[in-house]
């Protein structure tokens, strides 16, 4: 099949349509060909790699490139795309020397646990969204009020809404980290970084991953015994527990 | 025989200390394990020349460390200095007790000596040898110590294991199936990693399984397998704490060497001066001189053969405190009952410097006490059919059982500056990977620095607030170079000279240990190598399109989004996310992204407006990570202010179409929402390079109530593309 794979790919067809051609799920075939190049070195094609192009990420990540606004606005095609200049990484301090970045203007929030009773959230919100806020709220973002929200979505689905309990709290301006707790061990928790509106609504901008909180004592038969044993005897296709570490994909949203 | 088994673990472990510059006080920590515990650990291996069932595991940096000429050599040089400091000593007419005890030093430094110029200064080639010939078995570690629940992506984590799988390999010319993973600690999901990188076992400490979900029937009397199938020994904390344990162990007894007190600080300046540090800085020599003899300062002479008899004690107390321990499980079969005993090597010989000679000694005594001896891996092959499956969550052996070490106030600094390099290392690979050798060599030193930062040693040592500087520079010290290197990356100023000099600062690691590739995520490689170039695109933001279509507005949309289509442009639309329709779908050049709100459940429509501009600018923030954007068009009231901020950071176009305003929707309308929406939309008319409103509204009759300037026309019909000459237009009438 591997052979079949390469040798449709090498008469120009591209990987969607040999995965129709052959009735096979496209992931197969993508992996039959990756495999098949990496055993056998073969050097990617100049003409089918794409420029790099991060030129917009460039350009919401610094403020420091100022365009007159003039000549930004004409015509599309004045926009300057640009190969990305610089790590994120790289920042300067007041005297010159590198230092480690204040921030990163992107939108990230992040838990790890720190013991059954409590986790450490780290978070950040890009430019752009402090904008879009303050443009809608007509208030600069230093004054709308910032709350963090606490769900317990134990053997729930986050993306569904609902949560067993939830608990939210007023956060001092300009916090970007929290060490929270008390929380309950055996529980699975998200964590949201947000607003509070006029109306005293809190509006979610940003949320952690799901993250389970270790047991701390002997629990029997758990809510976990069951999918452990379903996963164990191939009941399930995928295992129905938390991974910790996910896959990250750096163009998740590109399809 | 007596029933059941033991099992002996010894971890060895460093940070990379190794600097090119001399004297750095660091670098005395390699010398102090090699002295202390790594040699005396091999003469007990060579004394007994029989499979003692040991499990010995060492980190890379351990192994890089022994295999570096320049540590080799210094340390050489350090065995010469502390003997000349040790004919000193006797020739300066010390007490009798001390001088018996300078004697007993001078053997012993002789005898490292001897030993490491037998084994050509490279002890790996000593521990591969005993490995090779059977006594002892081997297991490495991750590539630097990471502390793996703490890693965000699972591509830092299988790179961690996968490069200290190959570091070890090269060294030790086998691939275990086993590892030690840093601080024991473990996390849902990092055994799926180790499984598909060859690993079948691994350590935790014991209430990993007594807290296990189901609890395993056995408790911590044998390993269960995670729910990925990876075997997890317990450490059991009774009979490793007789061990380790200053107050119920043996260590703390008082006829063994006191670690505290160090000959560097009984004697004068000016005497020790040339065998301290050239900056004026005290370090303990290693040569000690007391015992412990309780907490005050007044310790009393170390005596050797005190010490030796105690090493006897404790040694047959141990094999009858096991034996016991044994008999009490008797009972449990299907496997037998184990006890494993993990430690980190160098709390023998450096912190208890009798260890490694009573680990000699328990050899002995287990085997004449009929207690069978056993290798994690031996076990396995017996006894692989008889472990539970259970489902093991986050903890370690550290403080507390959890994170507590490795996530504080004092440490947590760290942690989004690895976030962003894990990140950036996945997207580096996605996109330059292949491109070059030179490139793809630069990759390779990335993901070099990255390791080296992430070392759950620097987390470690500044929770523990000594040398906490240290850590701390070094963190920022590898974050600086791969700050560095990323920005020659981008600037194409790569060259071989550039990549030696970074490779020199740290020469940790040789290029076929790193896989780049383990930073790849499939459908990365899929959009950077096989999706091709992405044509310029226009942005468009709508409250309705395809399947949400309410009105008029949704209808002019989909007219308009088509017939630029038609034209020729990529259009990526971002509109309401919609139960029942995909999230994403595409036709042709439309790309169309429905959108979920930052929260379902909130109440006030500007509340959801609001979440639903925010979630725009989010997506949007990922889209230019690869789509590049001409234009953003935006319809209606609901979209003006993620379309207002994405047009200012991307620096582009603003386009408007208004089919109705607030005021003309609801002429007779006042309050709160009237006048948010009317300031909302008053702000597009002052910020959009062309705002198109409807054919059945008068500019004049929106001019009443707004304020409007040229940019306002009426709609254009929709033959006629809005934005410009385009360079991709294709004649399709």
């Amino acid at each position: 099949m591997e052979e079949k794979i390469v040798s449709l790919k090498q008469q120009g067809l591209t990987l969607k349509q040999i995965a129709e051609q052959l009735d096979m799920p496209i992931g197969k075939v993508q992996y039959a060909w990756r495999k098949w190049r990496s055993q056998h070195g073969e050097p990617d094609k100049p003409a089918a790699a794409p420029k790099r192009k991060t030129e917009g990420k460039k350009s919401m990540t610094s403020n420091s490139k100022q365009v007159p606004a003039s000549s930004v606005k004409q015509v599309a095609s004045t926009l300057q795309h640009e190969e990305p200049t610089q790590s994120p990484l790289l920042d300067k301090g007041p005297e010159g020397f590198w230092k480690l970045p204040d921030r990163y203007d992107q939108d990230l929030m992040h838990a790890v646990v720190q013991s059954p009773n409590a986790v450490y959230v780290f978070w950040e919100v890009s430019d752009s969204v402090k904008e879009t806020l303050s443009m809608q709220f007509m208030r600069p973002w230093e004054d709308l009020p910032k709350a963090f929200r606490i769900l317990d979505i134990t053997l729930l689905d986050y993306a569904s809404g609902h949560a067993n309990r939830a608990y939210t709290f007023e956060l001092p301006e300009m916090t970007n980290s929290w060490f929270v707790r008390p929380l309950d061990p055996n529980t699975t928790y998200v964590f949201e970084f947000g607003i509070r509106t006029m109306e005293g609504e809190f509006l979610p901008l940003l949320a952690s991953s799901p993250i389970d909180t270790p047991r701390a004592e002997p629990t029997g038969h758990g809510r976990f015994a069951e999918p452990v044993r379903r996963w164990q005897y191939g009941e399930v296709e995928t295992p129905e527990l938390l991974d910790t570490l996910p896959k990250y994909s750096a163009y998740r949203f590109v399809r | 025989m007596k029933p059941g088994y033991f099992s002996l673990v010894l971890h060895a472990h460093l940070p990379y200390v190794r600097h090119e510059e001399k004297h750095r006080l660091e670098e005395r920590w390699v010398y102090e394990a090699i002295s202390e515990t790594y040699i005396p650990i091999l003469w007990q291996v060579d004394r007994l020349q029989k499979p003692l069932h040991w499990t010995v595991s060492i980190s890379p940096p351990v192994v890089e460390m022994l295999a570096d000429p320049l540590v080799q050599d210094r340390y050489v040089e350090h065995l010469d200095e502390m003997l000349e400091l040790i004919e000193i000593e006797l020739a300066e007419g010390r007490s009798e007790q001390e001088v018996e005890t300078l004697h007993f030093y001078r053997g012993r430094y002789n005898d490292l000596k001897t030993t490491f110029l037998h084994w050509e200064k490279n002890l790996n080639h000593a521990f591969r040898t005993y490995r090779e010939q059977g006594f002892i078995d081997m297991v490495t570690c991750t590539a630097t110590h990471g502390f793996n629940p703490h890693l965000f992506t699972e591509q830092a984590a299988r790179a961690e294991i996968r490069t200290g799988l190959n570091c070890f390999e090269r060294h030790y010319g086998f691939r275990p199936t086993g590892i030690w993973l840093p601080e024991c600690a473990y996390t849902p999901g990092v055994d799926r990693i180790l499984y598909e990188e060859g690993v079948r076992y691994t350590f935790v400490d014991e209430h990993a399984l007594l807290d296990a979900d189901p609890t395993p029937d056995k408790g911590i009397g044998a390993p269960v397998y995670s729910p990925h199938g990876v075997a997890l020994f317990p450490r059991d904390q009774i009979i490793s704490g007789k061990i380790w344990s200053s107050m119920i162990g043996y260590p703390g007894h008082p006829d063994y060497r006191e670690f505290y007190r160090d000959l560097a600080y009984d004697r004068d300046w000016a005497y020790i001066e040339k065998f301290m540090h050239p900056e004026g800085i005290r370090f303990d020599t290693g040569l000690k001189m007391h015992r412990i003899t309780g907490d005050s300062d007044e310790k009393d002479y170390y005596v050797r053969a005190w010490a030796e008899h105690q090493i006897d004690n404790h040694a047959f107390d141990f094999a009858q405190t096991l034996e016991g321990h044994l008999e009490a499980h008797g009972g449990q079969m299907f496997p037998p009952f184990l006890v494993t005993a993990p430690f980190d090597a160098e709390l023998f010989g450096h912190w208890w410097f009798e260890g490694p000679e009573f680990l000699g000694k328990v050899a002995e005594r287990l085997e004449e006490f009929g207690i069978e001896t056993i290798t994690p891996a031996l076990f396995l092959e017996r006894h692989f059919q008889d472990l539970e499956t259970v489902h093991v969550s986050m903890n370690t052996w550290g403080r507390k059982g959890y994170g507590d070490v490795w996530i504080n106030e004092r440490n947590e600094w760290m942690l989004r500056h690895l976030h962003m390099m894990e990140t950036q290392l996945v997207k580096d690979v996605a996109d330059y990977r292949h491109k070059s050798p030179l490139v793809d060599r630069a990759l390779i030193q990335l993901v070099r620095h990255y390791v080296l930062a992430v070392s759950s040693d620097w987390a470690f040592i500044l929770d523990g607030q000594t040398t906490a500087q240290y850590a701390a520079e070094r963190f920022r010290e590898h974050t600086r170079l791969f700050a560095e290197l990323e920005t020659a990356l981008y600037q194409d100023k790569l060259s071989d000279e550039l990549l030696a000099e970074h490779y020199r600062a740290y020469p940790f690691l040789d290029d076929v240990d790193v896989d780049i590739d383990t930073f790849l995520s499939p459908h990365d490689y899929y959009v950077t190598e096989e999706r091709g170039k992405e044509d310029e695109a226009i942005l468009v933001l709508t409250p309705e399109y395809t399947g949400n279509v309410v009105g008029d507005l949704g209808r002019r949309v989909i007219d308009e989004v088509e017939a630029r289509a038609a034209d020729g442009e990529t259009v990526y639309v971002l509109t309401p996310f919609k139960e029942g329709l995909p999230e994403y779908e595409r036709h042709n050049r439309i790309h169309v992204y429905r959108v979920r709100l930052t929260s379902p459940f909130l109440e006030h429509v500007m509340n959801q407006v609001a979440a639903q501009n925010v979630a725009y600018v989010k997506l949007a923030h990922e889209l230019v990570s690869k789509v590049p954007f001409k234009a953003i068009h935006q319809f209606d009231w609901m979209t003006i202010t993620a379309a207002r901020s994405l047009a200012k950071a991307l620096q582009v176009p603003l386009y408007s179409t208004m089919l109705s305003f607030e005021t003309t929707r609801n002429p007779h309308g006042h309050g709160g929402l009237f006048d948010a929406i009317h300031r909302i939309e008053s702000s597009i008319l002052a910020e959009a390079d062309t705002v198109f409103i409807c054919e059945q509204l008068s500019t004049e009759e929106v001019g009443m109530r707004y304020p409007i300037g040229d940019n306002v026309k009426t709609c254009l019909p929709l033959d006629a593309s809005p934005y410009g000459q385009k360079r991709l237009k294709k004649n399709t009438k």
